[in-house]
């Protein structure tokens, strides 16, 4: 099974996607404008030279108007690769979260014949928490329905919830999108929910595993292009500089573990040393600390501030430890 | 790709495994696929180009275009569309086909390129090819797979999620959806540039076959030649590390291997014992706390005995209880616990350990270079931040 292929490539999808549009006839810019909002940066140098020349022969040209030579859909079948992944996902036991037992056994049986890609116990991830949620729960399953359809339909929800520290409450939250750690092996859910003293939507996250009922809120409206817009605004915390030494393979080990973090790296010739800033999320600051702790003396804080100085308190707080013990 | 990515402050002469021409073809490869994502920096008069991205805010692995972007030509591009739309509810000849491709298209096909075409999308599993007489007809395979709204969230997360998601990216893509509905957190993007050594690694899991394959060290730069049979694929959620856990038919044990450090891999025998290796491998996997079996001595022992606030801070015995893979907590007395795990080998739980630096009490062990590496490093960054006097 081939995974390197054109069949799956970014301009046959382009293309299949204007095909569809073009049966009814597009214009030139209006061809244009997908293949810029759809494509790589110079996918139209390449690609409309020869949509529009007739190289192709896909298009014919009428009173300024470009129609397709097909009539209905332009999609592929699926190809035995993607069977074969979606095969694997069923045993998964994530899938319940999205099919019931019945349309489970629907697509198992509609793809009878094909091999799966992979086992689950192929994989051993080694360092994935241990109390992740419960995906066999109804209760969970349920709830984590209900918040995905109020998240494809911008419904408010009036949710109630068992806090970190203890204490339950009961609140109208926006939803936006479910975040899933694979780390944590648990589902989030991103949200917003207005702060009537700053009289403003502020950014709120949700354990899914803490979520005790889901609501539809009576008061229906819908605010996604905020929630867009106030999940899209950059952290205004800012950036943990680190120094990184080349010592114990720091460099690669470091860049790797915060590859999923926005950040910037640059080399210091002359004092022949890497810095490193971290843009981060202030609700992540105490792992962000732990990890950076994990390296020991090869990467070095600089700042902000607060930031060094809880590393430096910690340190400190370690020494006292050891020597109180000897 | 993964350069830019991962280290972030590439600039040409940074560069130095490749020629200046090659720097550039993967700058410019890079901005064409990631543009949003493609940052630069200007230091000591060098361009630095770099990735930028939280992978928590983008809906699909910008990295998936490296899987998107495989040159084709004009025929396959015009054959695509032609012989999908030409097999739309009937079933043809490669002669017949050809006609009605070449007269609907104005374009001259000869057969053999249009039965080169067909056999390959058969191969792909698009298309059928049943012989009825002497003639070989080709028709569009039949689709059985209902794909539901329920089924296309599933596919927006486990393209995310599951390994090899660009899979699921093809089908979103397809289906002209996009992931409107999840996020990722601790999201290792970078994943995706090795699936096509871990598809291979799976596929010979699958059959039991061993391998020969080229290990080339980002680190010290060496390649070997390696024979051995994969059983597993080791990955770390936390460090965005993947391997393949192989047992080495010469050395006689297990040893896992780097996924981005392998370039190739080369199906060989089949190995009969493979079950019960992969049986004996699960036996031992408590053991592992990472991808290290050890050295000589079997197992050895780490005992951290920490200073936790038991009313406030229950928040730390949890985090053991869930990241300390099974290692065993008890009470010692009022806020002072222990705890203890045996495996094969320590120093791959050394990083783990610094992270409860500032409640360890004391740090005992077998291993005693991995205690004494503990105590150095805390002396060594008392040092590096300017702090003592109290010990």
């Amino acid at each position: 099974m081939e995974l390197f292929s054109e069949i799956y490539g970014c301009y046959f999808t382009l293309v299949a996607k204007i095909l569809e549009q073009a049966q009814n006839g597009l214009s030139k810019i209006e061809i244009e404008k997908l293949v810029t909002g759809h494509g790589f940066y110079d996918t139209a140098f390449h690609l409309l030279p020869s949509l529009f020349s007739g190289e192709w022969s896909l298009l014919t040209e009428r009173d300024n108007k470009y129609f397709s030579k097909f009539t209905g859909e332009t999609k592929r079948p699926l190809t035995t690769l993607e069977k074969s992944w979606l095969k694997t996902l069923l045993s998964d036991p994530r899938i319940k979260l999205f099919l019931n037992d019945s349309q489970i056994v629907a697509l198992s049986a509609s793809l009878n014949n094909i091999q799966l890609l992979y086992e689950q116990n192929d994989f051993h991830i080694y360092d994935k928490h241990l109390d992740g949620d419960d995906y066999n729960d109804d209760g969970y399953i349920a709830r984590f329905k209900a918040i995905a359809g109020a998240c494809k339909a911008h419904q408010p929800l009036i949710i109630e919830y068992d806090g970190s520290k203890g204490g339950r409450t009961k609140r109208q939250y926006h939803p936006y999108k479910i975040c899933y750690s694979a780390r944590d092996d648990k589902f989030r859910l991103l949200c917003a929910a207005f702060n009537r003293r700053h009289n403003k939507l502020e950014r709120i996250t949700l354990n899914l595993g803490r979520i005790k009922s889901v609501l539809l809120s009576e008061n229906q409206f819908d605010i996604s292009v905020d929630l867009d817009a106030l999940y899209k605004e950059s952290f205004c915390n800012e950036p943990v500089v680190l120094e990184i030494s080349k010592e114990r393979n720091a460099l690669e080990r470091c860049m790797l573990q915060f590859a999923s973090f926005e950040r910037q790296t640059e080399y210091d010739k002359d004092r022949d040393i890497y810095t490193c800033r971290i843009n981060f999320d202030p609700t992540d600051e105490t792992e962000l600390l732990i990890r950076i702790l994990s390296f020991g003396p090869v990467v070095k804080v600089l700042g902000p501030e607060n930031f060094l100085s809880q590393v430096k308190e910690r340190i400190s707080r370690q020494l006292k430890l050891q020597s109180s013990e000897c | 790709m993964r350069d830019f990515y991962v280290y972030g402050f590439k600039s040409r002469i940074d560069f130095d495994r490749k020629s200046a021409r090659t720097y550039d073809n993967e700058k410019r490869r890079c901005e064409s696929y990631l543009k949003k994502y493609m940052k630069w920096d200007y230091k000591d008069g060098n361009k630095a180009s770099f990735i930028s991205v939280d992978s928590s805010k983008i809906p699909i692995n910008p990295l998936f275009a490296a899987w998107k972007s495989k040159s084709f030509t004009s025929n396959d591009i015009m054959l695509h569309f032609y012989i999908l739309d030409a097999l739309k509810n009937r079933k043809m000849t490669v002669d017949l086909l050809t006609d009605y491709i070449c007269e609907k298209s104005g374009v001259a096909f000869d057969t053999q390129t249009i039965r080169g075409k067909c056999n390959e999308y058969v191969d792909h599993g698009m298309l059928t090819c049943e012989k009825q007489g002497k003639a070989f007809f080709y028709g569009i395979t039949p689709e059985t797979v209902d794909i539901t709204p329920e089924l296309l969230d599933a596919i927006k997360f486990f393209q995310g999620a599951a390994p090899i998601g660009e899979v699921g990216s093809f089908i979103l893509d397809n289906e002209n959806v996009e992931n409107n509905l999840f996020a990722f957190k601790h999201h290792y993007i970078a994943h995706t540039l090795e699936d096509g050594i871990l598809l291979d690694l799976l596929t010979v899991i699958r059959k039991n076959q061993s391998v020969v394959f080229e290990n080339q060290s980002e680190r010290s730069g060496n390649t070997t030649t390696i024979h051995a049979l994969p059983l597993k694929i080791f990955v770390s959620a936390t460090t965005g590390r993947r391997y393949v856990c192989m047992y080495s038919l010469r050395k006689r044990r297990f040893f896992n291997y780097r996924l981005d450090y392998i370039k190739s891999v080369v199906p060989n025998e089949v190995i009969d014992s493979a079950p019960e290796l992969r049986e004996k491998l699960g036996n031992n996997l408590d053991k592992v706390w990472g991808v290290s079996f050890g050295g000589e001595h079997r197992t050895e022992i780490v005992c951290m005995k920490l200073h936790i606030d038991e009313k406030r801070e229950q928040y730390i015995i949890h985090r053991i209880l869930r990241e300390g893979q099974g290692g065993e907590l008890t009470c010692l007395g009022t806020n002072t616990f222990l705890y203890t795990k045996e495996m094969f080998d320590s120093s791959d739980m050394s990083p783990w350990i610094k992270t409860f630096t500032g409640r360890i009490l004391a740090l005992e062990g077998t291993n005693e270079l991995v205690i004494k590496r503990f105590y150095n490093d805390m002396n060594q960054m008392a040092e590096m931040y300017s702090i003592g006097g109290e010990q």
